[in-house]
């Protein structure tokens, strides 16, 4: 029994220093960054954090809200001081506690919510959420985050590096075998605002896939309902507006899909909840139609597409505005 | 709870050190303390499931005792149907009412009248088709005179809930597994290192095959119209080895479990995908149900003795009521029929035990003849597996029928290279273990860093290649 459990022990050890050789490799590099006040993260949470009762107007959801919206263009139309506090693979259950953290340094009037069928899939990136979350002040909020949120495979994910680090680890793996380099050109960041000057290759267009419906995701109904009502409620005590769009897609990959499951979904159930909704794929104005020029790849727009999207946001809380009015 | 989740990451030690070190001691309150556990681990889906499976032991416990005392045929013919119908009966309400409610309101619809019937909201109990099988393998041995009944009430409950094999087998006889309660259990090294293994080779083919399999299989199954014939081969394809991973990965998990704990189990998979004729196939595969319903079903309406037409009645009666026990459902019934025509000219042709060894036996690879073979068997396995997968009859048949058209040899639409990869080099692994209990139990011509470094790199895959945790296939059933 001693020898089996001695056995046991070692194996335990040497799959905690794996774990921690991991830890180091990929936890690195974040440090780093917090150290040299690069991290992206770090300096959107440092805005909301040292910027008291700042922002009026607030972005959040997934990349494709940071690549979409630029604070810059929203500002000078809307006479506001607006932030783009969306962050990469933003699911729903970390927006609802990253915008408890928000309201609690900011008294937004508009909050605009990017929805995504895979923000509220049973898919998570955890390493992206527990990046983010990590620069919350709160640490009980944190914790109920990764407790609540996500349950027993959100301590599991936060606990074991190899889980947390399993995309970034398999794609390096694969980037060992693959002679495919980033093509990333320059880009910078306008108050949380991803400035993206890459366009979408003719090839990477030709291998475009449909976008999100129920067949090929595993959203979530249950989930999002439950968050979205969280989040409905959080907005409307504290005074604040919640409108939802839906970024846009390129052009091309909308044409592969038959039905559009997503939009009719949100539409829908928008409608049902009275919420302002806007899809911005088929929100029309002269000036926003899109081309697969305006994106950087498959669902992110480039500078173009961003320039576009804040138009057309503006001009959404325009009819909002005139509405009320 | 399952076995690749957090909760049983912690329930396990837990167990085994409190089943050594403060139970060691003493065999009664050592078995009290496996059904306590068995209890809480199955308690931990919905607590309700308890009173069936306490019921169901009380019954058969009380029926054995019994029949020990009884010797009137009458009586105990009386008392061995007690204990059939009650626990059929169970099984039947929780599993089957609403099919047969289904199914005759639809029998009467297709001959233009209406009729109206409720269905039931019934939850079906986690496990319950494998400890029913188990318990009345016990009363049905007791009644044949095969086994003595049992007076230690605590080793009867802890036979019935034995937690490693509980809720998805293998489902053990009374002959083998009883016994093992009333002795008293040693630690041995060597035991409990092979458990490590067989528990690492089975969570490494149900998280990293089978889920990843299960991935690709839904999503080509739920959109089947919309693929070719070659990317709806893919699907099948996928959809064999994640049932088989799902399947044969549980049962190592659970046998080598019951190794912790100084239990030997049967096996229950044998490399069913290198067999070489369908019969082979029947006696790899889910070994403890078939040989369940050859010793209780099969050789009691004749087996394989009497007239052409009662063996071909007999085959098709144990591979109907096979396809139904897998679930209330016709596709699992159309399933289990089209087993019973690939077997028939094996039986016709008195050639089902011909392929009674290891293919290839002794040899690093097999010849021309046996890849026929072996390829030929997969082949037809993987349609009737089809039926078993698919929503509904109709749907199987349009799948199929979509999978065999010109776009067969096309490019697959979907090819998920790094799961293709995993297969193959599983099915490596497995190759070169056929030999043994499973795949890996010869590990040991390897020196230990390379060993070690094997397990690790199984253990790392695991983790890098984990799904969403996903529950096992059988438990439905």
């Amino acid at each position: 029994m001693k020898k089996f459990l001695k056995q046991v022990a070692l194996g335990l050890l040497v799959f905690i220093s794996v774990n921690a050789v991991i830890a180091v490799i990929y936890e690195y590099p974040t440090y780093k960054s917090v150290q040299n006040k690069t991290n992206r993260n770090y300096l959107k949470w440092e805005a909301i954090h040292h910027n008291k009762n700042s922002y009026d107007f607030i972005i959040v959801g997934t990349s494709r809200a940071y690549a979409s919206f630029n604070p810059n263009i929203i500002d000078s139309t809307l006479n506001t001081n607006s932030y783009n506090m969306a962050t990469s693979a933003q699911d729903i259950a970390e927006t609802y506690y990253s915008l408890e953290e928000i309201f609690e340094y900011q008294k937004p009037k508009y909050v605009v919510l990017d929805l995504f069928f895979d923000a509220s899939d049973d898919i998570y990136d955890y390493y992206q959420t527990f990046s983010n979350s990590s620069f919350f002040n709160s640490n009980q909020r944190r914790y109920n985050l990764i407790t609540k949120g996500y349950g027993t495979a959100g301590v599991l994910n936060f606990i074991i590096p190899v889980v947390k680090f399993k995309n970034y680890i398999k794609q390096d793996i694969i980037g060992l075998f693959s002679n495919n380099k980033s093509l990333r050109t320059e880009d910078h960041w306008i108050k949380g605002y991803l400035y993206d000057t890459l366009t979408v290759s003719k090839s990477q267009v030709s291998n475009f896939e449909p976008i999100s419906n129920f067949e090929n995701t595993t959203f979530n109904e249950e989930r999002f309902d439950m968050y979205f009502k969280k989040i409905e409620g959080l907005v409307k005590s504290n005074n604040a507006k919640l409108v939802c769009v839906r970024t846009a897609y390129p052009p091309s990959r909308l044409k592969l899909n038959k039905t559009d499951d997503e939009g009719a979904y949100f539409k829908t159930y928008m409608a049902k909840e009275n919420i302002p909704y806007f899809d911005l794929n088929n929100f029309i104005d002269d000036h926003t139609i899109y081309s697969d020029q305006d994106f950087a790849d498959y669902h992110h727009p480039n500078y173009k597409g961003a320039q576009k999207a804040s138009m057309q946001l503006v001009e959404a809380i325009k009819r909002i505005q005139e509405k009320n009015n | 709870m399952l076995f690749n989740s957090l909760e049983f990451f912690i329930f396990l030690p837990i167990v085994f050190l409190l089943y050594w070190f403060v139970f060691g001691k003493n065999l009664k309150l050592q078995n009290f303390f496996i059904v306590f556990a068995s209890y809480v681990f199955y308690g931990w889906w919905d607590w309700r499931f308890l009173s069936l499976i306490i019921f169901s032991s009380v019954l058969d416990y009380g029926i054995g005792v019994f029949l020990s005392s009884e010797n009137r045929p009458k009586r105990r013919r009386i008392l061995l149907w007690i204990s059939i119908c009650v626990n059929i009966g169970f099984l039947g309400f929780f599993k089957y009412y609403n099919f047969f409610v289904e199914s005759f309101i639809a029998s009467f619809s297709f001959f233009g009248s209406t009729i109206s019937a409720g269905t039931l909201n019934i939850i079906l109990p986690v496990g319950i088709s494998f400890y029913t099988f188990q318990t009345l393998s016990y009363t049905i041995d007791v009644y044949n005179k095969r086994l003595e009944p049992t007076r230690d009430i605590i080793s009867f409950f802890a036979f019935v809930s034995f937690f490693p094999q509980l809720v998805a087998g293998p489902i053990e006889r009374a002959t083998n597994l009883l016994p093992q309660f009333y002795k008293k259990r040693e630690f041995h090294y060597t035991q409990a290192v092979d458990g490590m293994r067989q528990v690492i080779w089975g969570l490494f083919k149900k998280v990293v095959i089978a889920d990843n399999c299960a991935k690709y299989a839904n999503i080509i199954f739920n959109n089947s119209d919309d693929y070719s014939g070659s990317t709806l081969f893919l699907g099948a394809l996928l959809f064999a080895f994640q049932i088989y991973g799902d399947f044969s990965g549980y049962s190592d998990i659970a046998i080598g479990i019951s190794r912790f704990f100084g239990f030997d189990l049967k096996q229950n998979f044998a490399f069913p995908y290198f067999s070489r004729d369908i019969a082979e196939f029947w006696r790899r595969w889910h070994i403890s149900l078939s040989t369940w319903f050859r010793d209780y079903i099969y050789i009691p309406l004749g087996g394989s003795r009497g007239s052409l037409n009662k063996k071909i009645r007999n085959v098709f009666i144990i591979f109907l009521v096979s396809g139904f026990w897998h679930g209330a459902n016709w596709t699992f019934i159309v399933w289990g029929g089209l087993n019973a025509l690939y077997f028939l000219p094996l039986l016709i042709a008195k050639k089902n035990r011909v392929n009674t060894d290891v293919v290839a036996q002794n040899k690093l690879l097999p010849n021309f003849r046996e890849i026929i073979q072996m390829a030929f068997t997969f082949f037809i396995t993987i349609v009737a597996w089809v039926f078993f997968r698919a929503d509904s009859v109709s749907h199987a048949f349009k799948y199929l029928l979509d999978m065999f058209n010109s776009s067969l040899f096309s490019k697959p639409v979907i090819l998920p290279y790094t799961v293709l990869f995993l297969v193959l080099v599983f099915i490596g692994i497995e190759w070169l273990g056929r030999h043994d209990q499973y795949a890996l139990e010869r590990i040991d011509f390897m020196k230990k860093p390379m060993r070690w470094s094997f397990y690790l790199l199984l253990i790392m895959l695991m983790f890098l290649f984990t799904g969403e945790e996903q529950a096992f296939i059988y438990f439905q059933f």
